[in-house]
């Protein structure tokens, strides 16, 4: 079960932002996407939901194109959580999030029960107490967790997620990830965009970074070399930090 | 459900009303059944009608649009419709122009009003609420002026049009709204669970699988239709289809099902309640409804503006 992209070419306003990317994601895989401000990550994970369509090149998911699905097909194969979701805030939680389900409403019915996939979310993401709360009332992490609940309640084998980590709490951080492991091991693919790398380094996430041709390239080599490659990327240096027998990358500006 | 049961209670309680009391006191005792099924149930019937589609095209198109400030009347469609029936009654009469002939006319006119709005407002809510509003005062003014060669009685049945009017319809009038109206019921219901998720963003919406576009358009094409319906039977009656999802957002929960369910008894209940309003004041001259739900709805429209602004994302 593979999520192929193959040369992929997509400009906006003029500006090529891909050139003729192309990336395999695997079942039971995490990958974190991660580039500077404006590098086209929303505009990637947004070509492979089929939200906008490239100049061209395909997305083929299990040797099908996906451009040849039905909306609820490809909402059984996709779960997406935006950057900024929109809802009505006068909506409780419960009342948004169960929507998820959607497409599981219509034959064959979904491989697991609703109130196991509310289960799964509720304690990952410790919701059991926000479920009947008035969206106006919950703080922005509390927003955010209760939403990406609604991914999980979908439960389509790719999820992608689009900064996840944005208001949530450091607890929250570490929980999501968590939720991540759990669905890793149930053979999803978990693609996500984020800025801050360590805590995906940490848990061991595939990272690709989006380089100035729109090229992913997954961040390996000795820790010298990756350290170039994101002072290349992002324009600042980095300082390497080693823990055990990791490494982590903190970005700071030389002073003269 | 003890909500569901009072709104029930409440919407029976003003049928009674608006069917048997406040009859003209010169009425002979024995002409009174008479009275009450040949003038007052073709009206009250008319007004339920009339109730039950502005309140059923204002929540589809508040959900759709994601604007708490949405409705058939703000949005333009009303006044498009009311020119297309002022045309059809210009050029065929007001007995030469069918009922039929006049909804089609007014449907045409309301959903090329609704669509030219908004072209030009685009995904803006601020623009397409004020344009909205614009094109009807437009509108209205043109069919007003359209109609100043008519004769005096003619001009007073167009001005009651133009300020929403109930009249008796007849057998025929009665059955072919009805067929109307449940025909676009049935998909309007049926499109609950995809109506309540374009509230999120479009793409949310089409990941969670569904047609975006042609359940938007699908939507706002029953909803114009019910419009039009409603233009067609009593004129333009303004801001019912802004005020009934609120009130029933209060009765029940945030599920277009259940909304559809409460709207369908508050819309009436609305209208029967001016309706036997205009029966009970009993003034020399004749009150068209509107103007009493028209100064009613605009208060209504002013809260809620104040409170939310244009937009639910603002």
């Amino acid at each position: 079960m593979t999520l192929e992209v193959k040369n992929i070419t997509f400009s906006f306003n003029g500006r090529k932002l891909f050139e003729s990317t192309s990336a395999v994601f695997e079942k039971s895989k995490i990958y974190a996407i991660v580039g500077p401000n404006g590098s086209g990550k929303t505009t990637f994970l947004k070509i492979l939901l089929s939200l906008i369509k490239p100049n061209s090149g395909s997305i083929i998911y299990e040797g099908k194109e996906i451009k040849s699905f039905s909306h609820l097909h490809k909402a059984k194969t996709f779960a997406y959580l935006p950057q900024i979701p929109c809802f009505n805030p006068e909506e409780t939680l419960w009342e948004i999030v169960r929507r998820g389900e959607y497409p599981h409403k219509r034959i064959p019915p979904p491989p697991r029960p609703l109130s196991l996939r509310k289960e799964i979310a509720e304690k990952y993401l410790e919701l059991e107490n926000l479920w009947n709360r008035k969206m106006e009332t919950l703080s922005g992490g509390e927003v955010q967790r209760g939403i990406i609940s609604r991914i999980i309640i979908q439960d389509s084998p790719v999820m992608v997620f689009d900064e996840p980590l944005n208001h949530l709490d450091l607890r929250h951080r570490l929980k999501l990830f968590e939720l991540f492991e759990k669905m890793k091991q149930e053979g999803k693919i978990i693609i996500y965009a984020v800025h801050d790398f360590n805590m995906s380094l940490e848990y061991d996430h595939h990272i690709l970074v989006i380089d100035k041709k729109g090229n992913l390239k997954q961040l390996t080599g000795k820790e010298g070399e990756i350290a170039e490659t994101l002072r290349q990327i992002y324009g600042v240096d980095f300082k390497i930090a080693k823990t055990e027998n990791k490494f982590y990358y903190f970005p700071f500006i030389r002073k003269e | 459900m003890r909500k569901t049961f009072f709104l029930i209670a409440i919407f029976f309680l003003l049928l009674f009303v608006a069917l048997f009391l406040f009859l003209p006191d010169s009425l002979e005792p024995q002409l009174k059944m008479k009275f009450i099924f040949k003038i007052r149930l073709p009206e009250v019937l008319a007004a339920v009608i009339t109730g039950m589609a502005l309140g059923f095209s204002g929540l589809a198109l508040q959900t759709v649009l994601r604007n708490d400030l949405a409705d058939p009347y703000v949005l333009g469609i009303s006044g498009g419709s009311c020119l297309g029936v002022t045309l059809s009654i210009l050029f065929f009469g007001i007995s030469g122009s069918g009922f039929v002939f006049r909804t089609a006319s007014s449907l045409i006119f309301g959903i090329l009003s609704l669509f030219l709005i908004m072209k030009i407002s685009g995904s803006s809510p601020e623009k397409l609420l004020l344009l909205g509003v614009l094109s009807n005062i437009f509108f209205a003014t043109l069919a007003r002026a359209l109609t100043l060669s008519l004769k005096p009685s003619e001009i007073t049945s167009i001005n009651h049009f133009l300020l929403g009017f109930i009249s008796p319809l007849s057998f025929y009038e009665i059955l072919f709204s009805l067929v109307l109206f449940f025909i676009l019921l049935i998909p309007l219901f049926y499109m609950g669970n995809e109506i309540d998720i374009l509230s999120f963003s479009d793409d949310e919406s089409k990941t969670i699988g569904v047609n975006v576009k042609k359940t938007r358009i699908l939507t706002i094409l029953i909803a114009s239709v019910l419009s039009s319906l409603v233009v067609s039977i009593a004129g333009m009656i303004g801001f019912v289809g802004l005020m009934v999802p609120h009130i029933s957002r209060f009765f029940s929960t945030n599920d277009f099902k259940k909304l559809f369910i409460s709207s369908a008894l508050i819309g009436p209940s609305i209208i029967l309640f001016a309706y036997a309003f205009t029966k009970a004041v009993n003034l020399k001259v004749v009150i068209p409804i509107g103007l009493y739900i028209n100064l009613f709805g605009a208060l209504f429209f002013i809260y809620l503006f104040v409170r939310k602004g244009f937009s639910n994302d603002a």
